[in-house]
């Protein structure tokens, strides 16, 4: 016996009140009297005077309230596991980008199923199990049953996806299987943290999945400036040797490099190429096979030579020089154009590809892309008061920042449903998280915004590098060509849809989606390569990169995770204490209780309305 | 309280005209009689007799000396005058029930027999007695005998507090003390004591050759048993013992039947030494008492 909520035990003081007023009830019922000599013929009472000797309905009003009392408190019943002829298994799979990782002529994934096949066999008639996969989160494949054949067709049909594991998917994949008798985890490593799952999950069995792999990463791409400045490939070897490996660059199909190079163990190659003579999607490949294949390509985009014109907005003119430098660091190609909103009528009549406007609203410029940076006002984005101070703490597409950054002031902002937060921070106070930069396309183009204001040179300032390279990439974003995604595995993406759409993945597979109500059609690239989205006769393209440093490190780290039952592979009874909450129990005996009362008080009514007449 | 009401003008309008009975002879002489040498202490000439030796000069008739040359002493009737005792309970069982009044009542009554013998020169007392302290306290008013001073007991009366055990016993004992001559005595009082403890109060009184009336006082709802049904823990208001009783109609009964008990025993006591018993019944009944009871009964005529 126990209880979920003890706290809520001291709605229990209730009966206390109950008990004071009864008592104070009865002292009133003491009557002086000139003699008891006239009473010496009364009878006296069956039962002798008692504190518990009460009325029937202060019973029933105890009744009520203990039983309520102990329902909220969530009273239940700790009822020990009779040996069970049937036992659930839950079967927990890692299907990090890791467990994609080839070993001869399989995966690790591959070799993690035929573990959990062979258990599923060996186990006797009757026992039932689930499938559970984890890496961003946690998903039950199957529920718990019976059913052999539909377990090892779930099992068969698990896939790796090209993210990293999380330790919050891993631990909500062992709250999922918290019901079974035993768990069954089957991973190449426990991501960081894990270890602490030891106690909290004493039925749990790893299974370690893998030995040592080598693999070699593409850790980033940059195009360059066509015409100008070179670009840079970074090549990471995670083997414990030497490698060698054939790296080739295409920008539009057309090859404009392919060398060999070799990278030292554990170290890495930053390789240039270029420059690009024209911009286009430049997509770097590893020719030489590795563990891992998911790492081994990579696209960016070199903006076009063609003429963009960019428009800068600002009341400030140190924000303006600010942004023109950024804008053109970014490629020097861009036709720039810096006006102060007072001289904006000037600029009114033209079309900009791009618009980068601050402090001020949007109406009245034309632009494929605009970009927002501490908005006034906006039609898109709703803008709340403006906050002192904020700090950057997280970018979505590259997880929570090692220092969170000082901003300066910021606008607080509330996002549509269509577009994405590519980064959070936090304000003065206890406001919580709220969204720093955002990216979207609606039907007026794209649309990306900066909450917080980057006055004082604030993107030249090098203590503040995380703000600037979010502005970079946002801009980029911005300037890449309409209809041409690439971003991080694992995100969600927002393409321009009508009605249905249908997104072709990497291994051929075909995901339907529905646009919603703003025209977007949402979806969660989770294989690196190439997507293409078709709807209406439209097609654009999304390229997903995948790279993490800890999950394309294939070496293997022995995980010592302390069993409960000795034997791999045997299958024991785990007599865990069953709990069983008895709150309906309680709260029907209360009503019981209450009705009954009721029916005493309408009994003494009626009988009191007769003595009358 | 009630006991305003016998110092209203109204009320005592009626009770002009009435005198206590009182069996005795009014002429009764003060002591034994004696030859010579006590007389009449009254203003009455009864007779003459010839001086002896020893006699009161002061009674001589010198008249008589004067014109027939010899001694005679004047004789006088003795005092008609009877002294009245009201005694009067005041323990604390005459306060409850509260809303009974008994002590209203009994003080009411008591102080109209006043009244009535203060009408007729009667020496007339009131007495109250109750235990203060563990120890029997009797306090008294002194004689009065007009009715003019009837106003002076209003004090005595609206100082009366039922507080205390009740001891009848004690209080005629400390009563006789006092040795005055017999008289009236009118003990007013519920009677919530053991029947052996106002016998031998009774007794004593009549033994001492006093007259003796009896005022038996009982609140309305504690004769009937009129109490509203349920569980009491009831404590007796003078010994403090608690007793638990459920009261309901077979209670009330049982009630009324023990207070049919007491009456009727004091009743028969009263009757077998010729003692003048008045049920004195709720306070609402006073002038019916009054008007009604005491001169049917004799105590007034």
């Amino acid at each position: 016996m126990g209880f979920l909520n003890p706290l809520n035990l001291l709605y229990g003081l209730s009966i206390a009140v109950l008990v004071l007023i009864y008592l104070h009830a009865r002292s009133r019922s003491t009557l002086e009297v000139s003699s008891l000599m006239l009473f010496d013929e009364v009878e006296q009472p069956m039962a002798k005077p008692k504190l518990a000797r009460v009325d029937l309905l202060f019973w029933l009003e105890l009744a009520t309230l203990a039983a309520l009392s102990l329902a909220v408190a969530g009273l239940y019943l700790k009822l020990e596991a009779a040996p069970q002829r049937i036992r659930r298994h839950a079967l927990i799979f890692d299907i990090a980008a890791g467990m994609g990782a080839r070993e001869g002529n399989r995966t690790r994934l591959d070799q993690a199923k035929r573990q959990a096949l062979a258990i599923v066999s060996a186990a006797p008639a009757g026992d039932q199990f689930s499938v559970v996969t984890y890496a961003q989160e946690a998903n039950v494949r199957h529920a718990t049953s019976g059913d052999r054949s539909a377990v090892r067709a779930a099992i068969e049909s698990l896939a790796a996806n090209a993210v990293a594991a999380r330790p919050a998917a891993l631990a909500a994949a062992l709250m999922l299987a918290r019901e079974a008798d035993s768990a069954e985890l089957f991973a190449d490593r426990l991501p960081s943290g894990a270890a602490q799952l030891d106690n909290s999950t004493p039925h749990l069995r790893f299974h370690q999945i893998g030995t040592d792999a080598d693999n070699l990463a593409i850790v980033s791409l940059d195009s360059g400036v066509p015409g100008r400045t070179q670009g840079r490939c970074v090549i990471r070897n995670f083997s414990a040797d030497a490698r060698t490996s054939q790296l080739a660059i295409d920008c539009d199909g057309r090859e404009v490099y392919r060398s060999s190079i070799s990278i030292p163990a554990r170290g890495q190659a930053i390789v240039p190429f270029g420059p690009l003579a024209n911009g286009g999607l430049l997509h770097a490949r590893l020719l030489t096979p590795d563990a891992l294949a998911a790492d081994d390509q990579r696209w960016a985009y070199a903006t076009a030579s063609r003429s963009f014109h960019v428009l800068i907005v600002s009341p400030d003119a140190e924000v303006r020089d600010d942004l023109a430098r950024v804008v053109r660091a970014i490629d020097p190609n861009f036709v720039i154009a810096a006006t102060d909103p007072a001289h904006l009528k000037a600029a009114g009549a033209a079309h900009f590809e791009l618009a980068v406007m601050h402090d001020l609203d949007d109406a009245g410029i034309r632009a494929d892309s605009r970009l927002l940076i501490y908005p006034a006002a906006a039609r898109e984005v709703s803008v709340g008061a403006a906050v002192p101070y904020c700090e950057m703490a997280e970018r979505t597409d590259s997880g929570v920042l090692s220092h969170p950054v000082l901003l300066g002031a910021a606008r607080s902002i509330v996002l549509p449903i269509w577009m994405e937060p590519l980064a959070r921070g936090a304000g003065p106070g206890p406001s919580g998280t709220i969204p720093l930069a955002a990216i979207g396309t609606n039907g007026e183009g794209r649309l990306g915004v900066i909450a917080f204001d980057i006055r004082g040179h604030l993107l030249l300032d090098p203590d503040r590098l995380d703000a600037l390279v979010l502005t970079v990439d946002l801009i980029k974003a911005l300037a890449a060509p309409q209809g041409l995604y690439i971003t991080p595995t694992g995100t969600y993406v927002s393409i321009p849809a009508t009605g249905r759409a249908q997104v072709l993945a990497p291994d051929g597979t075909t995901i339907r989606l529905s646009a919603d109500q703003w025209g977007q059609a949402r979806f969660r690239p989770l294989q690196a390569g190439r997507y293409q989205v078709s709807s209406a006769g439209r097609s654009q393209q999304v390229f997903a990169n995948y790279y993490d440093a800890a999950e394309s490190d294939l070496e293997s780290k022995p995980v010592t995770i302390r069993a409960r039952e000795a034997g791999a592979g045997a299958f024991t009874a785990t007599a865990l204490p069953r709990v069983r909450p008895v709150a309906l129990a309680l709260i029907a005996l209360a009503a019981i209780a209450f009705l009954s009362e009721s029916a005493l008080l309408a009994g003494r009514a009626v009988l009191g309305a007769r003595r009358h007449v | 309280m009630l006991a305003k009401r016998a110092f209203e003008p109204e009320f005592l309008k009626r009770l002009d005209g009435l005198i206590l009975g009182i069996k005795r002879a009014r002429t009764a002489r003060i002591g034994p009689r004696t030859l010579g040498r006590v007389q009449g202490i009254g203003i009455e000439l009864e007779n003459f007799k010839d001086y002896v030796e020893g006699d009161d000069l002061r009674f001589l008739d010198w008249n008589a000396v004067g014109r027939l040359d010899e001694l005679f002493i004047r004789t006088f009737r003795a005092e008609r005058e009877i002294e009245v005792t009201i005694l009067i309970d005041t323990s604390a069982s005459m306060a409850l029930p509260a809303k009974d009044d008994k002590l209203g009542l009994a003080v009411a009554l008591g102080a109209a027999l006043a009244y009535v013998g203060m009408s007729e020169n009667d020496a007339v007392r009131l007495m109250a007695f109750g235990v203060r302290n563990g120890k029997t306290a009797l306090t008294q008013t002194q004689f009065h005998r007009r009715r003019e001073a009837y106003l002076g007991l209003l004090p005595f009366v609206l100082g009366l507090k039922g507080e205390g055990s009740t001891s009848l016993n004690g209080a005629v004992e400390q009563l006789l003390l006092g040795r005055r001559q017999p008289g009236m005595v009118v003990l007013i009082s519920d009677f919530l004591v053991a029947a052996g403890e106002y016998e031998t109060a009774l007794t004593k009184l009549l033994a001492a050759r006093n007259e003796v009336k009896v005022l038996h006082v009982m609140g309305e709802r504690e004769s009937t048993g009129a109490l509203a049904p349920g569980f009491y823990r009831m404590r007796d208001c003078e010994t403090g013992q608690i007793r638990e009783i459920v009261l309901g109609a077979q209670a009330a009964a049982a009630c009324r039947s023990k207070v049919e008990h007491i009456v009727r025993r004091l009743r028969e006591f009263c009757a077998a030494r010729s003692i003048t018993y008045v049920a004195a019944f709720g306070a609402a009944n006073l002038e019916r008492i009054i008007t009604q009871e005491f001169p049917r009964l004799g105590l007034v005529r």
